[in-house]
């Protein structure tokens, strides 16, 4: 499993692309981790280009996401839908 | 032909900027200024940038008024006028003459100068607003800036500060607010989505509402495109706050009592201003 870390303000598409830019261009069968603990703020076009990238760009099997707090778990799940790829977007409940 | 200025006016508020701008102003005159917010400032830092390179030489006259003039080079202005090379009389900046927290005006380019400001925002902002505030003006500045410099042609200009009446250990009461806002002197958004021809809009009004629309984009083929500025307005508006949107000759105000349309001088560019309470959820 390839596992990505957010930076602490992530807000643009340009830091997803820099962000996803070492996976291969094809994820087929493969699970990208999006670890979220270090995320102090994050905007809607940080997420949407992260879900663009590793779900519909390079065709992950599945984006998990650890350690996200309720607002980037909203903002996430609604790019996934908006993006049609709901059913692949795994988010982890965060740590009690 | 003159350039459209700021002239004569003794406040540049949010509430005013628009009825102080004049489409024939020979100068930028500021002598009369007794009050400028963060709205007003970048609204003048977007006329000035805009007549910058139109005959005649651009010449910008500060306030008379010493604290007005040091309020006005603590914001950034002097700063600002220097970047652009406009020789001025306005002191340098020096922190008197200014209560509560500024953010100065500044200019936020490509290649990271977005996350450098998503930084200083939080930093400077963080002690001073509700938590939830706090977020939702630094998320809004991401979208606001990101939709600038991709849509624009333009780089934009950012500026914050944080207004409070209370002293001697008083609470924030509802009339303190953080006012965060951005301009930029590009296309305007109407001429943004007749570029790409993925939305037809009949004039800057009508471009702004659309462009409020959730997805509302101007960007083909990407079907997630187009979510910040609703976002943005949906958190804003959930913390009390209000949102402005100018383009052009159009401005819209969303507030929760409703959303106000109306006319204005029209000036290049785009500026989008949020202002929130302090601490909303006690005012609720």
């Amino acid at each position: 499993m390839t596992r990505l870390e957010t930076p602490e303000h992530a807000g643009s598409r340009d830091q997803a692309q820099a962000l996803t830019a070492s996976l291969s261009a094809d994820l087929q069968g493969e699970t990208v981790l999006l670890d979220c603990s270090a995320l102090v703020v994050g905007a809607p076009s940080f997420f949407d280009e992260m879900i663009k990238q590793v779900l519909v760009v390079r065709g992950a099997e599945a984006l998990e996401i650890r350690e996200a707090r309720d607002r980037a778990r909203d903002l996430l799940e609604r790019a996934a839908q908006n993006r049609s790829v709901r059913e692949r977007l795994r988010v982890a409940a965060p740590a009690a | 032909m003159m350039p459209t200025l700021p002239t004569e006016a003794r406040a540049l508020t949010i509430g005013t900027f628009d009825s102080h701008l004049d489409p024939h102003a020979p100068m930028c005159d500021l002598r009369k200024l007794q009050f400028i917010d963060a709205y007003g400032l970048v609204g003048t830092a977007s006329a000035v940038r805009t007549a910058l390179g139109r005959p005649p030489a651009l010449e910008v006259v500060p306030p008379t008024n010493t604290s007005s003039a040091a309020h006005l080079a603590n914001m950034g202005f002097r700063t600002f006028l220097d970047e652009l090379g406009l020789s001025t009389d306005l002191p340098a900046g020096s922190g008197a003459g200014t209560s509560g927290v500024v953010v100065p005006l500044r200019s936020a380019r490509l290649a990271g100068g977005d996350q450098a400001l998503s930084h200083i925002l939080w930093a400077q902002l963080r002690d001073h607003v509700d938590a939830q505030v706090l977020e939702a003006v630094t998320e809004g500045i991401w979208e606001i800036v990101g939709n600038a410099l991709e849509h624009s042609g333009s780089d934009a200009h950012v500026m914050a500060q944080v207004y409070t009446r209370a002293a001697g250990g008083k609470p924030p009461d509802h009339d303190d607010r953080v006012q965060v806002v951005v301009g930029d002197v590009g296309r305007g958004i109407h001429a943004s989505f007749k570029a790409t021809g993925v939305r037809e809009t009949a004039n800057e009004l009508d471009a702004i509402r659309v462009a409020l629309e959730y997805l509302g984009t101007s960007i083909p083929d990407d079907p997630g495109r187009g979510q910040g500025l609703s976002t943005t307005m949906e958190q804003v508006i959930g913390l009390s706050g209000q949102m402005i949107i100018r383009s052009g000759d159009a401005l819209v105000e969303i507030n929760r009592a409703g959303t106000t349309e109306r006319k204005v001088t029209s000036l290049p560019g785009v500026i989008v201003a949020l202002s929130l309470p302090l601490y909303p959820g006690e005012y609720r």
